[in-house]
């Protein structure tokens, strides 16, 4: 059954909720990794979402505009000897999405394909 | 940088590499990179708590297996299911130099019969036992070579002319003559099994006839045979040369083709001079190319190539 454009998935909504949980407590961007133990723990899971579920619907959320990322400067991931960290920020559409349980009219069409918003630096 | 390890994430960046054939080289990148530091992190973090690597390892192909169909999903949704694959040449050239191995295995095993008039009654006895189906099966696997060996002459060729176009022609050269040679030795070889069989059904002049008509067509297959693997030989050198040249693999590994050259080169006088073994001169000339061909082939398919650098990734809503 092909869900609503306007629709969001439970997945979606719980990366938006403990992403707004993490910035409460100051934490305001937040990576693939971090968020996936948050979600975890927010619902006393066990396991940890799949990489792939995880990331698609990051992936939708920010063709929506309901998050937005960067790559974090080099120099860090470099200073603690790990790869670089893809952050994310929920944006104030993202913020509106949560509070109604659906995406906001405003909200971009996420069927465009990936290529959009990306640069190569 | 440190990086993931083990079997499970490496498991995971292979799938990644998969599912993303086709899209562009800074959306492949930028898919890695992420889940790359999603395992790194995932890592550390187990290893803060204690965990085995077992339990680890567990863990991400839990997740690997899970997130599965929404990696489908995703990357039908990236460009939908046409894709524009490009297979890196060095991966299609390392395919075909194993591919090459079971080829001339299959070429070279048709040889073999003892022609010597003394045994040849039992070798002809022994050949027309063998049933049809096992006949057929044994044609149709020589005719599929023949025809595979004259396809992997193009592959070669379009993969590698580019970085040496003489190389790569005597390379292609040898391998259609070889094919060429590998088809007419199983047509020779279909009639060699009739012959057989006519033998065993005949009795008097005429089976003796047959003997020799069939002895005739076993020594045309032996030669056409042998010159099929000199052309494969040809090939392989070409292939090694050009591949130690671009530095495609390691440079040490032309030492197995040259230990071969040098063994066909001393066996040949040594068997002009009389004093040749056959068996020695094969195990001695096939042997290191075989091995070349093996190790070269695992290299170029499984050596990792050059990633990109990284990319830098702006948020859709400030990109306008």
């Amino acid at each position: 059954m092909r869900r609503k454009p306007s629709e969001l998935l439970p997945i979606e909504l719980s990366i938006l909720a403990s992403a707004v949980e993490l910035a409460r407590i100051g934490t305001s961007e937040f990576y693939g990794y971090a968020i996936a133990k948050e979600i975890r723990d927010g619902q006393g899971a066990k396991q940890l979402t799949g990489h792939g579920t995880l990331y698609r619907a990051l992936d939708r959320l920010a063709k929506l505009g309901l998050v937005e990322s960067r790559w974090e400067e080099p120099e860090l991931a470099a200073r603690d000897d790990r790869p670089r960290r893809r952050l994310y920020r929920v944006t104030a559409l993202g913020e509106r999405a949560l509070a109604d349980g659906r995406v906001p009219d405003a909200a971009p069409a996420a069927t465009t394909k990936l290529g959009h918003g990306l640069a190569t630096s | 940088m440190m990086r993931t390890t083990g079997f499970a994430s490496g498991l995971t960046l292979s799938w990644i590499r998969c599912y993303t054939l086709g899209l562009s080289r800074d959306t492949r990148a930028m898919r890695q990179q992420e889940i790359e530091s999603d395992l790194w992190e995932h890592e550390r973090d187990m290893r803060g708590r204690a965990w085995s690597r077992v339990e680890f390892a567990l863990a991400v192909l839990s997740r690997l297996v899970r997130g599965m169909p929404a990696d489908v999903f995703w990357r039908l949704q990236m460009e939908g299911p046409r894709m524009e694959i490009k297979i890196p040449f060095e991966r299609v050239a390392g395919g075909l130099l194993l591919a090459l191995v079971a080829m001339m295995i299959i070429t070279g095993s048709i040889s073999g019969y003892d022609p010597n008039p003394s045994g040849f009654d039992g070798e002809l006895r022994r050949l027309a036992e063998i049933g049809s189906f096992a006949d057929n099966a044994n044609a149709a696997a020589r005719l599929f070579t023949g025809l595979a060996l004259i396809g992997a002459a193009a592959g070669f060729y379009v993969a590698l002319r580019e970085r040496g176009a003489i190389l790569a022609t005597i390379a292609a050269f040898g391998l259609v003559a070889a094919g060429a040679l590998a088809l007419v030795a199983a047509a020779l070889q279909l009639v060699f099994v009739d012959l057989a069989e006519e033998y065993v059904a005949s009795s008097g002049a005429h089976q003796e006839q047959v003997m020799v008509t069939a002895r005739a067509v076993l020594l045309v297959v032996e030669g056409t045979v042998v010159g099929a693997l000199l052309a494969l030989l040809l090939s392989t050198y070409s292939l090694a040369a050009l591949t130690a040249r671009e530095r495609l693999v390691p440079r040490w590994l032309i030492a197995l083709p040259a230990l071969s050259l040098v063994a066909f080169v001393v066996g040949g006088i040594a068997g002009l001079a009389g004093a040749g073994n056959t068996w020695v001169l094969m195990m001695s000339v096939g042997g290191p190319t075989l091995l070349w061909l093996i190790v070269a082939g695992v290299w170029l398919l499984l050596t990792p190539r050059e990633e990109t650098a990284p990319v830098q990734m702006m948020s859709p809503a400030s990109s306008g």
